[in-house]
């Protein structure tokens, strides 16, 4: 751990010391007996140095990648979404895939920052500015899909019911897709202001610190002239408090309504009630698997290891295991469900995920989402971090795959047999998709340049647990 | 620019003439001085206002008629009636003209023969007529000059073979019009050796060859499908492409039709190696290989002689019925049983080629008694005239040299002549040679002169299909290039000045206003049939005694038939046939025939080597292996398509594909398997065996609409045999069981459409799709986007195969969009751009869709079709085919089926106009108004009387889907199969 702050006094405990004592029953929960400067300035010291050679390795591949997506999408743009895989059969593929696994892996962020701050779980303090950037970034990216899906993405305005000089045209608050807009928009909202304020005291705090001049006026302004009072304290925690409690319904409701899209059809293998609940554990589970993925990395090569620790890993395992056995569980009960109905649509539909053309993104998905996770039952495997590192992707795999299963497998045969066709991604299709990995990649290195990665106000709240 | 505008205060344009610079709504300034602010302000809003001024759209003229036409009023469209040239079949058809120009082509419901059934050919005609790669001038060589200049040419050299008195031969199709006929005798008897040969690809010479023999008449005669109680055809595809299947698929579905508590219908037997339309169609489909199709047919000759004769002909007698496998010896037993049942009403028939085996199915009809009663011998037909030894002795001639001169009408014998080679060969010798195609093909590119002939609809003529039925074909546009009917060129070149129209004028006054006596005005007569499109007269040239039947030719014909069936029978055969959308290739360069689906394969852009799944699996071929065809110096490279149904030791391919001059649309799209067609015995075969087979490393996706091919249990066709539907009484309760639903009923008011599709009577014949096409401006996608399964036709025909795969029974169910009470489609759409009306249509909203294809994947029925690409409409001349009435879809937009909504809302402005309520039957739509089966029935069921109410509670009619309580309105009437009972 390097400190780099020259004007702080040197008071900080000296390693020849002693440990203090321990309790015998908790750990915890940031390593290496920082005081309070020290968390500030591990941090602070981060948005001061000079980008370093892997930061600029990572940004400059993930910033192509996102380059060659906004190609794709200006040919599909211009040419129009025949240049997709798409057909008279299966009308919905890569694009809604992609944007049900972003809205996804969003979840996790507002999972951690609200409920758990809800249920006052001391350990989110270090992940969760990270995480809810992870969801701001999510969304931006799932928000991508339904727009550049459409035949004519120029007018998406016309799903919003917006006041028109069309008389009495007005839009469908039948369809699910307007729902969408509406779950999306207001996920979009209350999460950035939620992290946003969470912000504040820190960006206070980098304002102060900063050397260079124009970022301190950006702080400057950014910090909305936060003057560290206990009035300010206050009222900034009761305001936190209550966006928190708006933003835990959120977390249930955002991924249930866009399973409407697919609930509420009549196409076999989406009518299922079992969907919301499906679907947010289904979330949750992949956007612990996105945190962790993110977050090994970044805890690496920003020398995080103090405050990001194995033990929030082991937390993270725990969720990802108790989503992922929901998960697994669902699958179940949605084959049980099918053979149960007796309907020869439903049994032909499950059969067909599982042994028809696309059996190989069926199993891709068992393994990955039901199978995998269970490894972390073992305590071996929860604190190995390159095991997780791996477990997490494959479960980032397996999520993509399960929406990639249920939209395409139920579309490609539903009632018609003459009408049953084959869909397979166009490279257009396969580099729109990357293009939105570059472009979530691109955001969150930029975050990690320009944010502190940790919430240094919560931190600081939880350096002495466990220690006194 | 100034100078142009209205000033209102001129004085205060004068006072701030900079500041204003061009805009009348910038004159209220304070007059004394100006702000800062004020000032800026203006210089924004001027510049503003230039540079809006100056971005008009360029000027572009409208000029009304300064003296309208009286019978022409812009946005109502005008009918004539006329004759499809898209054959030789002559149907008479409606021409619907909308502001002067042809859009679409219906069944003249007049026409005694076709009574308003069109096929999809003629549908596909509006397309040639606006097609840009028409030749637009007389050629001399590759060169186009002008009439005057290629009439002078022809005529000097002509002159010169006058006088040399050098052989000349005008070569042409089947050609049925008597005044055409007349103008080509004209023409030729100038000649000391003038000859009109008739040639047809695809020939059925034999019938009129075996009536020599037998009956001392070279005709083809006139079948009577609706007389027959009982058809026997051996491989005939009648209803699909043989001789004139408009008419016999109308003949049959009358014959067959069980509407309105009907309770008897014609029964169909059909022996056949591949699967036909016809086939698919039959009660009982006896699957045979040719060798056994000849050795039933000997077989049911043998039966019935037996049963007329006590000695039967001795070849007859000793004729060994071993050889015949169990199945199909206790098929031809069971038919000539039942020959019996109805004396002289049943018809057997044969597709072949062959001159003995017509020999013989004369012998069998003549034994039955149904010469005078199925099968008309006074009346023949002259819808295929085709003389195949005739085209053999020309092209013979012509290698010899002996040809001065050589005119060519609607042929194209360097593409479909069986031995091509010696066509062209032959043609460099002949010292003048003239083609009227109107298209550079493959024929005229070789030929001095091509002197255009006109579309069909460009043109006047007549025709005589059947004697006695005369219909009139007239223009409905003026030519679009500098075309002339070869009728015309051929009247120049004789000398005689008269347009066409006069000497058709001439000939119906002089032949056929004689033979009626409904007036005694000749204009009178001649306007009544120009309005009508048809005239029956009695047919003064018909004999009125059968020709007598000589039975002194079977014999031969059964010895020769026993040993070509016993060696036939262990060989491959290849049998070439014509498919239902191009038929003998004449059309190749029509895309829209090229895209309509196969009836039976379901293979668009593309012909193939079909084999049976047996004869895939012993040979290990997968679907779309090219595999190499040799036979001698021919060899051909097909990809290989399994086709469950048929004889395991055939293969068939499909004549009418590789063209190689045929547009940029047609040309090579399949392969040429004409070369395989021989020469043998006097007539043309389309069986050819000595076939050696080769596997290539090639392999090819077809682009085919439909990949299932099977239900897999799904109980969407409903089928019954006569005696279970005989034995079922009374309607079905109108009122069906109602699932509960979310959303509220839909009230209607005036009226509530529905169709109800009869799937006894539609045979799979595909000319609704095209209709469709032609009415609603659906665009053409090509072969690559069809592989990507994005066809755009708003109906669509499913085939399924039920049974077992080596010969299994073949169902289809017409499918557009059902117009949904309780729509999927409605509920889903984020922009309300499906919407339901008041009417109880699905309509979509083009202009207000956005394209998120929710619809289409919530459709349980797959009706849905998106714009995936801005399809090109950048011909100005073929997009004078759309029809004005239906928009043009951008990229982007969903469509569907409408129900024409077009033709509902013209009907009912129609109505209301003339202050009465809509008849029963006055709305037709387009898929209706085709079809020559009349299975599809459209009207309205507010009115519990109309035709469509009535049939909806009728008890076979069944709704696709009912559990999902979609409440379709499109009623099945299930198929009825009438099989004999065990």
């Amino acid at each position: 751990m390097s400190v780099a702050v020259e004007h702080i006094p040197e008071v900080e405990v000296k390693p020849e010391v002693e440990r203090p004592v321990l309790s015998p029953l908790r750990e915890p929960l940031i390593e290496g007996h920082k005081t309070y400067s020290e968390a500030t300035a591990d941090i602070c010291q981060l948005l001061d140095q000079k980008p370093g050679r892997g930061w600029w390795l990572a940004f400059s591949a993930s910033f192509s990648v996102l380059v060659a997506g906004l190609i794709a999408i200006g040919y599909t743009v211009v040419t129009g979404i025949g240049t997709w895989g798409l057909n008279k059969t299966v009308g919905w593929a890569f694009a809604i895939t992609n944007f049900v696994f972003w809205i996804g892996i969003g979840h996790a962020g507002t999972f951690i920052s609200a409920i758990l701050h809800l249920f006052n779980q001391k350990w989110r303090t270090s992940i969760n500015r990270s995480a809810e950037a992870m969801t701001i970034f999510a969304v931006i990216c799932a928000g991508l899909f339904p727009i550049i899906h459409l035949g004519r993405p120029w007018l998406f305005y016309w799903i919003l019911p917006y006041p028109n000089a069309r008389g009495s045209l007005w839009v469908n608050f039948r369809s699910p897709l307007l729902w969408d807009f509406f779950a999306i928009a207001t996920y979009f909202t209350i999460s950035l202001v939620f992290w946003y304020l969470g912000l504040i005291p820190d960006l206070a705090t980098a304002r102060d610190r900063i050397r260079s001049r124009v970022r301190r006026a950006v702080y400057h302004v950014l910090s909305l002239g936060w003057n560290g009072s206990h009035r300010t304290w206050s009222r900034y925690e009761v305001v936190y408090m209550v966006l928190a409690a708006l933003a835990t319904p959120l977390v249930l409701s955002v991924h249930s309504i866009v399973s409407f899209d697919f609930a509420v059809s009549i196409v076999p293998g989406w009518h299922t009630t079992i969907f919301p609940p499906y679907f947010v554990a289904g979330a949750i589970f992949s956007g612990f698997a996105m945190v962790m993925t993110l977050l090994i990395p970044t805890r690496k090569f920003m020398h995080l290891e103090s405050y990001i620790t194995l033990r929030h890993f082991d937390n993270m395992c725990k969720v990802t295991l108790l989503t992922g056995s929901i998960v697994a569980l669902s699958y179940l009960i949605e084959i049980y469900i099918g053979f149960y109905s007796g309907n020869r649509y439903e049994v032909f539909v499950i059969v067909n995920r599982a042994l028809g053309p696309y059996r190989w993104a069926f199993w891709t998905m068992i393994a990955c989402n039901a199978l995998i996770p269970q490894l972390f039952w073992f305590k071996r495997v929860r604190s190995s971090i390159p095991l997780i590192f791996i477990i997490s992707i494959l479960i980032n795999v397996g999520m993509w795959f399960e929406r990639f299963v249920i939209i395409v497998t139920s579309l490609h045969r539903d009632f018609m047999p003459s009408s049953w066709a084959m869909y397979m991604p166009t490279m257009t299709e396969v580099f729109i998709l990357a293009g939105s990995f570059g472009l979530f990649f691109t955001l969150y290195l930029l975050f990690l340049r320009v944010f502190p990665v940790i919430s240094i106000n919560e931190v600081k709240g939880v350096l002495h647990y466990a220690r006194d | 620019m100034n100078g142009e505008k209205l000033w209102k205060v001129f004085q205060r344009w004068e006072a701030d003439a900079e500041a204003a610079a061009g805009d009348e709504t910038s004159s209220p300034l304070p007059r004394a001085g100006m702000s800062r602010r004020t000032f800026i302000e203006l210089i924004g809003f001027s510049a503003a206002a230039l540079a809006f001024s100056s971005c008009r759209p360029p000027e572009q003229k409208i000029i009304p008629y300064l003296n309208q036409p009286v019978e022409l009023t812009p946005g109502v469209a005008n009918w004539y009636a006329s004759t499809c040239g898209g054959c030789r079949a002559a149907c008479g058809v409606l021409v619907k003209v909308r502001d002067g120009r042809p859009i679409k082509l219906e069944g003249n419901p007049q026409h005694p023969l076709t009574e308003g059934g069109l096929c999809a050919v003629a549908h596909a005609m509006v397309f040639d007529l606006y097609d840009a790669e028409r030749l637009r001038q007389p050629m001399i060589g590759s060169q186009g000059a002008d009439w005057e200049e290629v009439d002078r040419q022809i005529i000097e050299t002509l002159t010169t073979i006058k006088q040399s008195g050098g052989a000349v031969r005008l070569l042409s199709s089947t050609i049925n019009s008597p005044t055409s006929r007349e103008v080509i005798a004209r023409f030729l008897n100038q000649f000391a050796d003038g000859r009109h040969i008739v040639y047809e690809p695809v020939s059925t010479a034999a019938i009129s060859q075996a009536h020599q023999k037998t009956h001392g008449v070279a005709v083809v005669p006139n079948y009577r499908l609706d007389k027959a109680r009982l058809i026997i055809s051996f491989g005939a595809d009648f209803l699909g492409t043989w001789l004139a299947p408009v008419q016999f698929t109308r003949q049959y579905a009358r014959a067959r039709n069980l509407q309105d508590g009907r309770r008897e219908m014609l029964r169909h037997i059909q022996f056949e190696s591949r699967l036909s339309l016809t086939g698919i169609n039959a009660d009982a489909r006896v699957r045979v290989s040719p060798a056994e199709e000849i050795a039933a047919l000997l077989l049911l000759a043998k039966r019935v002689a037996e049963k007329r004769f006590r000695h039967p002909p001795a070849e007859l007698r000793s004729l060994d019925e071993t050889q015949l496998p169990e199945r199909v010896r206790d098929a031809v037993e069971r038919a000539a049983r039942q020959v019996w049942q109805w004396p002289g009403r049943s018809l057997v028939i044969s597709g072949s080629n062959d001159v003995d085996v017509q020999c013989v199915v004369n012998f069998i009809n003549h034994l039955t008694g149904a010469y005078g009663q199925t099968v008309d011998l006074r009346a023949p037909t002259n819808q295929n005239q085709a003389s195949d030894g005739d085209m053999v002795q020309l092209v013979k001639e012509m290698n010899e040299g002996k040809i001065a001169a050589l005119l060519m009408v609607g042929v194209n014998p360097a593409y479909d002549y069986y031995a091509r080679e010696d066509f062209i060969r032959g043609l460099s010798n002949v010292p003048v040679k003239i083609s009227f195609s109107p298209r550079r093909d493959e024929t005229s590119a070789l030929v001095d002169y091509i002197c255009p002939h006109h579309h069909f609809l460009e043109t006047w003529d007549d025709a005589e299909p059947v004697p006695g039925v005369f219909s009139l074909n007239q223009p409905t546009i003026a030519p679009l290039f500098q075309t002339r009917a070869y009728q015309e060129s051929l009247l120049r070149w004789s000398g005689d000045e008269r347009s066409y129209y006069e000497v058709l004028r001439q000939h119906w006054r002089e032949h056929l206003f004689p033979r009626q006596n409904g007036t005694t005005n000749f204009d009178e007569f001649w306007d009544r049939s120009l309005q009508d499109g048809v005239v029956v007269l009695t047919s003064a040239s018909a004999s009125t005694t059968i020709p007598r039947f000589t039975a002194d030719e079977v014999g031969a014909a059964v010895r020769r038939l026993r040993a070509r069936s016993t060696e036939m029978a262990e060989s491959l055969s290849v049998i070439l046939y014509e498919s239902v959308a191009l038929r003998d290739g004449a059309h190749a360069s029509n895309p829209w025939l090229h895209e309509l689906p196969d009836p039976i394969t379901k293979v668009t852009w593309d012909n193939y080597a079909s084999l049976s799944p047996k004869l895939a699996e012993q040979w290990q071929l997968e679907e779309g292996r090219v595999i190499r065809l040799s036979k001698g110096e021919v060899s051909l490279e097909l990809p290989v398509l399994i086709q469950p149904g048929q004889d395991d030791r055939t293969i068939a391919i499909a004549l009418g594909y590789g063209r190689t001059k045929a547009g940029r649309g047609g040309s090579y799209v399949g392969v040429n398997a004409y070369p395989l067609v021989s020469f043998e015995r006097g007539t043309f075969q389309y069986l050819t065996h000595g076939i050696t087979i080769e596997k290539t490393p090639h392999r090819v996706e077809f682009a085919s609409t439909q990949r299932h091919h099977t239900l897999d249990g799904r109980p969407l066709i409903k089928e019954l045999t006569l005696a279970e539907y005989l034995a079922e009484d009374g309607d079905q309760d109108q009122q069906r069981a109602r699932s509960w639903s979310i959303w509220e009923e839909y009230p209607y008011g005036e009226h509530k459409w529905a169709m109800v599709v009869d799937l006894n009577a539609c045979t799979g014949c595909s000319a609704c799709i095209l209709s469709c096409q032609a009415e609603n401006n659906v665009p053409v996608v090509g072969k690559d986007l069809v592989r990507e399964r994005r066809e755009m036709h708003w109906i669509r025909l499913d085939r399924y195969y039920r049974g077992e795969a080596d010969d299994p029974t073949v169902s289809y169910l017409p499918v557009m969009c059902y117009q949904c009470d309780n729509a999927s489609c409605e509920s889903v759409c984020p922009v309300l751009a499906t919407v339901h009306s008041s009417e109880g249509l699905n309509m979509q909203v083009y202009n207000r869709c956005v394209g998120t294809r929710y619809c289409e994947n919530n459709c349980p029925y797959k009706v849905r079709r998106f714009n995936w690409f801005q399809y090109p409409h950048s011909d100005p001349i073929a997009n004078l085919a759309l029809n004005p009435d239906v928009t043009v879809r951008t990229r982007g937009v969903m469509e569907k089926c409408t129900f024409c909504i077009q033709r509902i809302e013209e009907a009912k402005i129609r109505a209301r106009n003339e202050g009465r309520p809509l008849k029963d039957g006055e709305i037709q739509t387009a898929c209706q108004q085709s079809c020559p089966a009349g299975a599809i029935i459209f009207g309205d069921l507010v009115d519990r009387q109309s035709r469509v109410a009535r049939l909806r509670r009728d008890k076979r009619g069944y709704v696709l889907l009912e559990e999902l309580n979609r409440r379709p309105n499109i009623t099945y009437l299930a198929r009825v199969r009438n099989r004999e009972e065990a």
